[in-house]
Parts: C-alpha cells; sequence; structure tokens
C-alpha cells in the first residue's frame, strides 16, 4: 500500500470521526411545523434547512483557503440589530476540498433571527423558522380559599402546560389590601417544580414563618392576622413553547389565626358504607390538610392483612377524602394506615408541629396514624 | 521519508489508541485511595433533563446534579490535566455563553460553577430559558468556549431513591468524599432535605445502596423545625467525616457523616452563625500558613435594606477551628454584623464582594464569576493570607 494511498484511508477515517463526533454534539431536533429559510440560497452561505433546529450551513471554499481558519471563513450566529455585529454561536466545523461547513452544537430557537457570513465574499445569509401553533397556557392554584392560617406555607401552582421555570418567584408578588403595599420578599427563593415542569410550589420565606428563626425576629412574619391579601402571578410568565398566561392570575384571601396544632385522626370522623356495596367511604378532617400530600399516597386500607384497592379522592378544598373500592365492601375491621407526614396549611404534620418547642416537655408528640372502622353484614 | 510519513501516522494513532483507552481505565479504576469511581460506564446521552450543581472527583470525573430526574449524572469528562489556569479575566461571561446558545444574556440561567482542579478547567452549568436546553460550557485557560458533549459521553447516572423521586425537587449540592458520594435533595412539599450517600462506585442504574437522612435545624435552642441544606462540603475532623453545610437561614453547622442511616434524623449542630437574611452559594475549604479556613459566599436577603458592602453578593471566611467547637446552636459563634472582622478568626472577605459563584483553584486562588454592574465576569482571584 503506497504512502498516499494509507493517507487518503487515514483522511477518510479522520473525516468520518469528525462526523461521528459532530453528529453527537447535537439535539435530536424537535418538532418544527414551518421550517424554511428566511432567504433562497444566494450567493452567500448554504444553509440546507431539512433539520430546521440544526441547519448545515457551508460555503464553497478552494486550496487557496487553507492557510484561513474555520471562523475567518464562515461564521454563524446571530446579529445585534444596532451594530449589526454578529456573535457566533458554539457548533462544529467540517472541511472538504471544496466546501466548509458548520453545524450548530444546539437546538436553534423558533423565532430568532440566525445569519450565516461568508468572511471570504462579504455575503450572508438569514435563516430562521417558526415552532409549531402554540396554544396560550393556564393556571390554576391551591389551595384557594378565602381565608389562611397566617403562617400559611405554600402554594401549589398548575400550569396546563410547561413554563420557562427560572427565577419564577419574580413572576409572583404578594400584595397586602390592608394596608395597600406590596409584601418585601415574601417568597422562598428555590424553584422546585415537578419534573414535567408543570407544577411549581411557590413558598413563602420559610425563615419568616418559622419562631425564632433570624428572619422571623428581624422582618417579623409575612402574613398578619386579620389582613387581607392577594397572590398576584404575572401574565407575562411564558411556556416553554414561548406562550404568555396572557391576563395576571389573583388570589384573595384573608389571613387568619396561626395554626400550630397538628392534624389529628383521632378527630376525623368516618361516614362509614354499607358492606355489599362500593359506597364511598367518607373521611372528614378535623382541618384542611395540604392540597398535593393528600393526593400523594396519604394514606392505605387494610382488612386484616390484606391490602384494599381503593380509588382516594379529595375534594376540592382537602376538608374531606373519599375512599371508593375496586370491589365490594365485605364485612369485617378494616385499618385506615394514615401517613404520619400529612400535613395541614401550615406545615404541622400528623407527625410532629412544623415547630417544635423543645423546652417543654413531650414536644414531640405523634398524633395517632390509624384508624380501625367495623362493617357489618 | 514516505516510510517515515507511514510510519508516523501509525505511530500517532497508537498513542491516539492508547491515550484513550488509558483514560477509560484511568476513569474507570481507581483514585488515589484505591477506591473505583464509576461502574459500569455508559456511552452516549447523558438525558441530563435540568442541569443543577456541580462539582469534581478524582480523575476528571463531573459530578452534576439532574435535578430534572432526581438523579447524580458522574461524567468522565476525560480532563486530567496538566494545570492551565485561566491567564486573564473574561469580560461578559454571561452574554457569551449565551450568544454562544444563540440567546441573549437574559435568556440563559447560570446554574452553577465548578473548577477541574487537575487541570484549571472551569465549567459552567447553564439552561436555556426559552426552552429549557441544558448545557455545561467550559472555558480553557484562554478563556475560549467550548461545549462538554452531553450527547455523547461517558457517564454514570445514579438515581435517588424511587420513594424519594417524586418529591425531590431540587438537589442543592454534590459532593465527592474520600468512600462515596454526598447530595442535597431538597423537597417540593415538605419544608426539608435529605441527605443522600451513594456509595463508591457509582455504580450506573443502581440506586439501591443510596441511604438518605434528613436533617433538622434548631433555632435558638429552642425551636425544632425541619431544614433544608443550601450548600455544603465533606470535611473530617479527628478520624471522624462530617458534612458542614449551610442552611437557608444562614447558621454553618456539622453532621457526622456515620449518623447516615436509611430513615435516620439527624440534628446538624449550629457552629457558626453569619447574620441574619443570607442564602448561603458556595462552600469550600483551604489551607495557608498553617490554617484552614471555609470560605462561602451568599446572596444576601437585607441588602437593599442593611446593606452590608457594595453588594448583595459577599463572602466570608471562617477559621475550621470553629467547625470543632462543642457550642451548639444558640451558643454558636455569631459574627459581629457591623463588622468586617469579628469575633477572631471570622472575616468579610473583601475579593468575594459581587461573587455569584466561587470554585476552589488550589491553596492560593480561587475562581470567581463575578457581578460586574449586571455583566458577569470570570476571574481567577488570590485566597486571603
Amino acid at each position: 500500500m503506497s504512502c498516499k494511498r494509507a493517507t487518503r484511508i487515514i483522511s477518510v477515517l479522520a473525516a468520518l470521526m469528525i462526523l461521528i463526533f459532530n453528529e453527537g454534539c447535537n439535539h435530536a431536533p424537535s418538532e418544527v411545523a414551518d421550517v424554511r429559510p428566511a432567504s433562497e440560497i444566494t450567493s452567500g452561505p448554504m444553509i440546507d434547512s431539512v433539520r430546521g433546529t440544526h441547519p448545515l450551513i457551508s460555503v464553497l471554499i478552494s486550496s487557496e483557503h487553507n492557510d484561513l481558519k474555520d471562523e475567518q471563513i464562515l461564521q454563524f450566529g446571530v446579529v445585534d440589530s444596532d451594530t449589526n455585529e454578529l456573535t457566533p454561536i458554539l457548533g462544529s466545523y467540517q472541511r472538504t476540498e471544496d466546501l466548509l461547513s458548520f453545524t450548530p452544537s444546539f437546538a436553534l430557537l423558533p423565532g430568532t433571527q440566525y445569519q450565516a457570513r461568508n468572511i471570504l465574499s462579504n455575503t450572508h445569509t438569514d435563516y430562521s423558522f417558526e415552532s409549531a401553533q402554540a396554544t396560550t397556557p393556564t393556571l390554576d392554584v391551591k389551595p384557594n380559599s378565602d381565608t389562611l392560617p397566617a403562617n400559611h406555607l405554600k402554594f401549589y401552582l398548575f400550569f396546563s402546560q410547561p413554563m420557562q421555570q427560572d427565577t419564577p418567584w419574580e413572576h409572583c408578588k404578594l400584595y397586602d389590601v390592608t394596608t395597600g403595599n406590596y409584601v418585601g420578599r415574601p417568597f422562598r427563593h428555590t424553584d422546585l417544580w415537578n419534573p414535567d415542569g408543570k407544577r411549581l410550589t411557590l413558598w413563602f420565606h420559610p425563615g419568616r414563618q418559622k419562631t425564632g428563626v433570624n428572619l422571623n425576629v428581624d422582618l417579623g412574619a409575612i402574613l398578619e392576622e386579620g389582613h387581607k391579601y392577594e397572590l398576584q402571578i404575572s401574565g407575562l410568565w411564558q411556556s416553554l413553547e414561548g406562550q404568555p398566561l396572557g391576563t395576571d392570575y389573583r388570589l384573595k384571601f384573608t389571613a387568619t389565626k396561626s395554626d400550630h396544632e397538628q392534624p389529628d385522626p383521632g378527630q376525623w370522623a368516618l361516614i362509614a358504607p354499607d358492606s355489599g356495596t362500593r359506597q364511598p367511604l367518607t373521611i372528614e378532617f378535623d382541618e384542611r390538610l395540604d392540597y398535593a400530600m393528600l393526593r400523594n399516597q396519604p394514606l392505605t386500607v387494610t382488612l386484616g392483612k390484606t391490602l384494599v384497592d381503593c380509588q382516594i379522592l379529595p375534594n376540592a378544598n382537602s376538608t374531606t377524602l373519599e375512599l371508593v373500592p375496586s370491589t365490594n365492601w365485605t364485612p369485617g375491621t378494616y385499618t385506615l394506615n394514615i401517613n404520619p407526614r400529612l400535613e395541614d396549611l401550615a406545615g404541622n404534620s400528623i407527625e410532629r408541629p412544623f415547630e417544635v418547642d423543645i423546652q417543654q416537655a413531650n414536644a414531640e408528640q405523634s398524633k395517632t396514624t390509624t384508624i380501625t372502622f367495623t362493617l357489618d353484614p | 521519508m514516505r516510510r517515515f510519513h507511514l510510519f508516523g501516522s501509525c505511530l500517532a494513532i497508537l498513542l491516539t489508541t492508547a491515550l484513550y483507552f488509558s483514560q477509560v481505565t484511568t476513569a474507570d479504576a481507581e483514585t488515589k485511595d484505591i477506591v473505583a469511581i464509576l461502574a459500569n460506564v455508559q456511552e452516549g446521552d447523558t438525558g441530563i433533563k435540568r442541569v443543577g450543581r456541580m462539582s469534581f472527583a478524582p480523575n476528571g470525573v463531573l459530578l452534576v446534579a439532574d435535578i430534572g430526574t432526581a438523579s447524580v449524572v458522574a461524567i468522565d469528562t476525560g480532563d486530567t490535566g496538566p494545570v492551565k489556569k485561566l491567564k486573564e479575566r473574561v469580560n461578559d461571561v454571561d452574554k457569551k455563553i449565551a450568544a454562544a446558545l444563540g440567546t441573549n444574556k437574559e435568556g440563559i440561567n447560570i446554574a452553577d460553577m465548578a473548577v477541574n482542579p487537575a487541570s484549571g478547567k472551569i465549567y459552567v452549568s447553564v439552561q436555556r430559558k426559552a426552552d429549557g436546553l441544558n448545557a455545561i460550557i467550559t472555558f480553557d485557560q484562554n478563556g475560549k468556549l467550548a461545549p462538554l458533549n452531553l450527547e455523547k459521553a461517558r457517564y454514570v447516572r445514579v438515581s435517588l431513591p424511587v420513594e424519594d423521586q417524586k418529591k425531590i425537587a431540587n438537589i442543592s449540592g454534590v459532593e465527592f468524599s474520600k468512600d462515596r458520594v454526598l447530595a442535597a435533595g431538597q423537597s417540593n412539599e415538605e419544608f426539608s432535605s435529605r441527605i443522600y450517600s451513594l456509595p463508591l462506585p457509582l455504580t450506573h442504574g443502581k440506586s439501591g445502596e443510596v441511604y438518605s437522612t434528613e436533617t433538622y435545624h434548631v433555632a435558638h435552642g429552642r425551636w425544632e423545625t425541619r431544614a433544608p441544606i443550601q450548600s455544603f462540603i465533606p470535611y473530617q475532623e479527628e478520624g471522624e467525616d462530617y458534612i458542614v453545610g449551610s442552611f437557608a437561614c444562614t447558621p454553618i453547622a456539622k453532621f457526622k457523616i456515620s449518623d447516615i442511616q436509611k430513615n435516620a434524623h439527624i440534628k446538624g449542630t449550629s457552629v457558626v452563625e453569619l447574620g441574619s437574611g443570607n442564602r448561603p452559594v458556595d462552600m469550600f475549604t483551604y489551607e495557608k500558613n498553617g490554617k484552614k479556613w471555609l470560605i462561602t459566599n451568599t446572596d444576601r436577603f437585607h441588602h437593599s435594606r442593611r446593606p452590608l458592602g457594595p453588594s448583595q453578593y459577599w463572602g466570608v471566611r471562617v477559621n475550621m477551628d470553629y467547625l470543632s467547637a462543642d457550642k451548639t446552636n444558640e451558643e454558636a459563634a455569631r459574627r459581629v454584623v457591623t463588622q468586617e472582622k469579628g469575633p477572631n478568626g471570622i472575616e468579610v472577605v473583601k475579593a468575594l464582594f459581587f461573587a455569584k459563584h466561587v470554585a476552589k483553584l488550589n491553596n492560593d486562588e480561587m475562581v470567581i464569576l463575578r457581578d460586574n454592574e449586571g455583566a458577569l465576569d470570570l476571574e481567577v482571584s488570590a485566597l486571603p493570607e
């Protein structure tokens, strides 16, 4: 094998490696409805837009350009409308004898104007594409009752589609209707999203809601008993598809007395079904419970040692729960096994109060976590 | 001459191949302490859904918190040195990263910064807001940007326990200790956090041996609540392994690692109180002139109302002797909030004003991602004597 041939093979292998590596740099393209170059191929760079979010941009070159660096020939990026300066985006170049190509490392964004520049010929080609028709997201907030305890801890924001997640508290405000002032920095600056990006837990700053913690001592609690408030969520908040909520969301409520009592299953009322039916077993709590936790394995039902398959259906304001069995109730003595971590709106759980005063005797006092009931034949 | 070229090419390929496989072996095999770091290493798309906090383990292994899947992803970067630290300050880092991702600086969120002590290379985890795209961007000694390829990587993914995955919505730290990886997870339903101990080697697809425990905090020696850890580091004292962590409400506390058992409740011992209204961000230790120091930078809640310095972002160093104090909670040393120094061994670090992220390069220098009137600059800065 001649040296020339060996060198060619090595070159081909190297080119293949570069291509494979380059493929790896690319994100899989997301769905794109309308992919189109803003202008047809001109004397400027050629843009292959088959993969809309990952176009292949190319310019013709010749051996006289061998000494030039790739970026001295071809650049692709976003142009500053004021300065006309192009800032290149990250990507990888591939070069053949007569072609220099560029592929972005990351998916391009719909609705953004990009430009490819052939530095040698001082020509350019613009490029943009639109995403599929986006729908307007909607929002629901829980709990959404007229009254909340002054040491209320958190809201759950349910969106109809994944939202832009960064610094969510910047979209939220708390307005004290009674004083006519906005409450200063009321929210915890930790963004706690569900994996699907459709539910955010928005916390009042616990450092101000916890007795004896420095922020509580320095600034006081966030809510004042008797005051009326409005939780405001900006309509400008956008979904990942770039669609804003459109209208501001406002939740009005009045702060009531702080709640330092634990939920106590011993005080819950049961409305038993008839055996031989699939009537629901209704449980009435002694206070409102946390919306999300009540929907996340709050309890199980057993007959002897056998788990009873039940649908668990809390009501909208989390004051009652219905258990609907998959088959008819049979006579016998049942046990409700309650998750000890179930909390009320102020973070007091069945297991322990939100704040335990360790100077008090029997400070940590778990309530009962089982309830039994008997169904007669 | 032609034979020499051919020989040269073959030699280059052989060397490249040897180098590649030697890196593979190194990453899979052992640290200085003969403890394997990674096992069942995968090749391909890391599948990171939401990139978060990062830190380095030995042998160029980058530990990444994937908040979106409640897991830790360990990436064998192959970046094993030698050290080539950043030569000069890089201005407008946020603008450059944003441009590299095809957007403007308002369109990105920088989650964290880590420095590989073996190479000096800087890694920045970032998310593009508009579509949630995740990226890790590296800066070399010349300040040149390059993407860490997350879709064609050698990696291991270790999920946090299944029963916790639905609840853990934030991983506030991931750190290598000598025989394990530690992670702190925050719940989205309870005001609590768990510390997870992931045994070595980190094994892809395995989470059965993950141990977790809850953390508690006592305020003023009286009010005990669950409390989430904001940042932490591993720490050794008299042969005992600890975690030193900061709670969101600013006390620095320590936890004994041997207390980490399934479903255990461990109570932090508050050793230093930095003052009200500071949100700790990063933490590391260094040793200089025979003294050991803890550095932490914070985001000050009270800045507009009661400024401590020129910026809401500031930092402090604490003599590590404070960490071995037996005093706890209300008796913990309290920084004198009206002065730059005091009590002895607790000092404001002026170089950390405006620092949004900081990471240790070595015992003499740190890398700072600094807020510069709305822009972000990257620079190497001397650690205090």
